[in-house]
């Protein structure tokens, strides 16, 4: 199996990059939801990480995939 | 000429042969002798030829090592390559067949040579290089040869150490020198020739090194990369007052420190929206600064990137420039120690000489010397330091640039302390306190005569007094982000091998160097290429222990103890094979996994270096740089020309092209930068029919 984003090999969706890029995605929505209220959606944080210059590379590669998840479900 | 080189091998002999390390040390050395001398050029190498007090000398130069370590068999392919012998560079290096030269000129000066010193320059190195041309160019015992030891080129140093040689004391440094040799050529090219015979089995050819220092420095690239490319960022407020007092604008900061709730934020500039705030506390305490210790390579290197941002190896060279214009003492050293025995009082009088030091040597002058020293100890040099010598008309511009750091940084070592009183006010608006900074110079003490590098933030306060208000002009709350990793720059990275104890202070720029070459890192903020990713990725799954520090670590650690006599060469070879056949065996097992994970980041890298970016016009295919076949001239397609997609474009056949990410504004086409050699670079919109080139 190989990593949807990278083609490096591992036994997961992602590789242990983007596995580790996933994890903080998920956690760092915790911190943003307290900073910005309960009504911060998970797209809304999804769009303004990607858009931030400080976001990691790969963190960027795993929230745009999400993202392009949620745009193909709201269709 | 040819009758004064006959004469001189016919008829002196008995004669003291000094070897040196640089052509440019054998005349400071034959000028330093100060007796009748002669100078004989062959083929090019200058051999000297001094008669002083009835003793005769011939004074011959290396150009750096003449010998080096090399397999028997030398087929590029085979490993483990384990019997290794010391051979003429020349006869390993077709590049260096020069060096041929240098071995049969000492080797007939040696003949009838009664003794030999060693006057390479006094480190691991230059030991080596003296030890292994007394072997091997001139067949004698090395416990037999005599050691000149000095840390700078000024006749005064070089007659001191002439006549103080001593016999045998340094032939430990010199086994631990070759044996560092051995050790990185076995790591070296073992590991590297598994890696390019892996390489090998996917049909391509690439060279791939990696050595036992190489890997952890690259390692340290590659987990500051992780960091930075899994960063998450977080939101946090900060709140300001913007204040004013007799006209003096000012800002405080929210005691409480950053906020990371936006509405607690909005809830404190509610509360702070006020027209006054009051002084509640008053602190003002006095700083002292003390001075700069003096530079050992290490400390250089980082302060000359910091100001003139040269690389560490270029500053290496230019400090080695200087040492060999005798203007500095011997760069290569770790010292932060300037013993009395330099005679700092001589060297600031002959500085003083110089218009733009003068003054400040004056002000030197009038207090006792004792400079400022740093624990750090080296055991054959003392700090860099000027030597006094002024012949700096005909310096180079970055060498003045260097030396006029060095010159500062020696004199700052001698300064007062810099003495400042740091105020700090709190101000309460509302329920709220914010606190101000600022800081008064009282005496500039060491930074005057360093002032030129030194960071100095101004940071001003209105006379403010305890139980006043304070006219508020605004209440700010600006929303930030946390800061990803910063990525590493050489000066940080070398900084880092030092601090880990990996490399030598000679070794570690030329490693960064390296990594450079073989393309594993690019830019100045040092970012991790995506072969730098697969080589390590590759090591650190199959041959764990060469991106770890602690194998070089312990290494280092027995060449200490090599040179200090406790264990002897031959036992840390073993071990360190023992190691290497473990690693190798594993690598040997992946070759081939191994060669095509390399070749593929390299493919990609080689695509990445040509693409342009998405084609403007089909919007599928991508532009990409093309060579064509039949005219060799280079221009930009689509990749999805077999669909149809025509679009392409002539580019300037010469000069560098940079790639950017920017698209045209006009025409949505990329933009590269064309950079041509010793002229300027332009910026180009590669769409020939651009808008903006028709106005």
């Amino acid at each position: 199996m190989t990593c949807e984003i990278c083609n490096r090999s591992n036994n997961n969706l992602y590789c242990e990059y983007h596995d580790q890029a996933y994890e903080n995605l998920q956690k760092g929505y915790k911190i943003w939801k307290h900073s910005y209220g309960s009504d911060f959606t998970w797209r809304r944080y999804l769009e303004k990480t990607i858009a931030r210059s400080e976001t990691g590379e790969w963190v960027k590669e795993v929230a745009k995939i999400q993202l392009t998840k949620i745009k193909t479900d709201d269709k | 000429m040819k009758l004064l080189l006959t004469f001189l091998l016919d008829n002196v002999k008995k004669h003291t042969l000094i070897i040196c390390e640089k052509p440019n040390v054998a005349k400071h050395i034959t000028n330093a002798l100060n007796g009748k001398s002669q100078i004989v050029n062959i083929q090019g190498v200058n051999v000297y030829y001094v008669n002083t007090s009835g003793k005769e000398y011939i004074i011959c130069s290396s150009v750096g090592h003449l010998y080096s370590i090399s397999d028997p068999g030398q087929k590029r392919e085979f490993y483990p390559v384990l019997d290794l012998e010391w051979y003429p560079i020349n006869q390993i290096n077709k590049n260096k067949r020069y060096i041929h030269k240098y071995i049969k000129i000492i080797k007939n000066f040696s003949t009838h040579a009664e003794n030999f010193v060693n006057a390479c320059d006094y480190d691991l190195e230059g030991e080596t290089i003296g030890y292994n041309i007394i072997k091997y160019c001139c067949n004698k015992d090395p416990k037999e040869y005599f050691r000149a030891k000095f840390s700078t080129l000024t006749s005064e140093d070089l007659n001191k150490a002439l006549s103080s040689t001593s016999k045998g004391l340094t032939v430990k440094l010199a086994e631990a020198g070759r044996t560092r040799h051995i050790i990185d050529f076995i790591w070296g090219v073992n590991i590297s020739r598994a890696l390019s015979n892996a390489y090998k089995l996917t049909g391509g050819y690439k060279t791939i090194s990696m050595g036992r220092v190489q890997g952890p420095t690259l390692s340290y690239i590659i987990e500051q990369e992780i960091k930075i490319n899994s960063f998450i960022t977080a939101p946090f407020w900060n709140i300001s007052a913007k204040l004013i007092k007799n006209k003096s604008i000012f800002i405080a900061n929210f005691s409480g420190g950053t906020i990371n709730q936006k509405s607690e934020a909005t809830r404190i500039k509610k509360e702070c929206k006020m027209k006054y705030g009051k002084v509640v506390n008053l602190n003002k305490t006095i700083t002292h600064q003390l001075p700069p210790n003096p530079f050992n390579i290490s400390d250089l290197q980082k302060e000359a990137y910091r100001y003139f941002k040269y690389s560490p190896s270029k500053t290496l060279n230019i400090a080695e420039k200087l040492y060999l214009k005798a203007l500095i003492s011997y760069p290569r050293t770790s010292s932060q120690k300037l013993p009395n025995s330099i005679n700092c009082n001589k060297i600031l009088n002959n500085l003083k000489k110089i218009n733009k030091y003068s003054f400040f040597i004056q002000e030197i002058l009038k207090n006792s010397l004792t400079p400022k020293e740093g624990d750090k100890h080296d055991s054959a040099h003392p700090a860099i330091y000027p030597t006094g010598e002024i012949q700096i008309n005909n310096l180079e511009y970055q060498e003045e640039k260097l030396y006029d750091l060095i010159v500062r940084r020696f004199l700052a070592t001698f300064g007062k302390p810099e003495i400042k009183e740091k105020i700090s006010a709190i101000i309460k608006i509302n329920n709220q306190n914010f606190k101000a900074f600022g800081e008064i110079t009282i005496n500039k003490g060491w930074t005057d005569y360093y002032n030129l590098y030194k960071y100095s933030e101004k940071n001003n306060l209105p006379n403010l007094k305890e139980g006043e208000s304070i006219e508020i002009l605004k209440i700010n709350s600006s929303e930030k982000f946390t800061k990803s990793p910063s990525r590493l720059n050489q000066n940080i990275l070398l900084e880092k091998m030092e601090k880990e104890g990996i490399g030598t202070k000679s070794t570690r720029a030329d490693i960064i160097t390296t990594l450079y070459t073989r393309e594993y890192i690019q830019n100045e903020n040092i970012k991790a290429t995506e072969i730098g990713f697969a080589v390590y990725e590759s090591m650190k799954h199959y041959s764990p222990e060469i991106t770890s520090n602690q194998m070089t670590k312990k290494i280092e650690n027995y060449l200490e103890q090599i040179e200090s006599g406790k264990i002897n060469s031959y036992d840390v070879i073993e071990k360190t094979v023992d190691h290497l056949l473990k690693s190798l065996e594993s690598l040997k097992l992946a070759e081939e996994h191994i060669g095509y994970k390399i070749k593929s980041a390299n493919i990609n890298s080689l695509v990445k270096k040509i693409t342009l970016g998405k084609c403007p016009i089909c919007k599928l295919g991508q532009l990409r740089i093309i060579r064509s076949i039949k005219t060799k001239k280079r221009f930009v397609g689509c990749t999805n020309y077999k669909n149809g997609c025509k679009t392409s474009a002539p580019l300037p056949q010469k000069g560098d092209l940079n790639l950017t990410s920017k698209i045209c504004d006009h025409c949505g086409w990329p933009i590269i930068y064309v950079k041509l050699k010793n002229r300027y670079n332009w910026k180009l919109c590669v769409n020939i029919d651009c808008p903006s080139k028709k106005k």
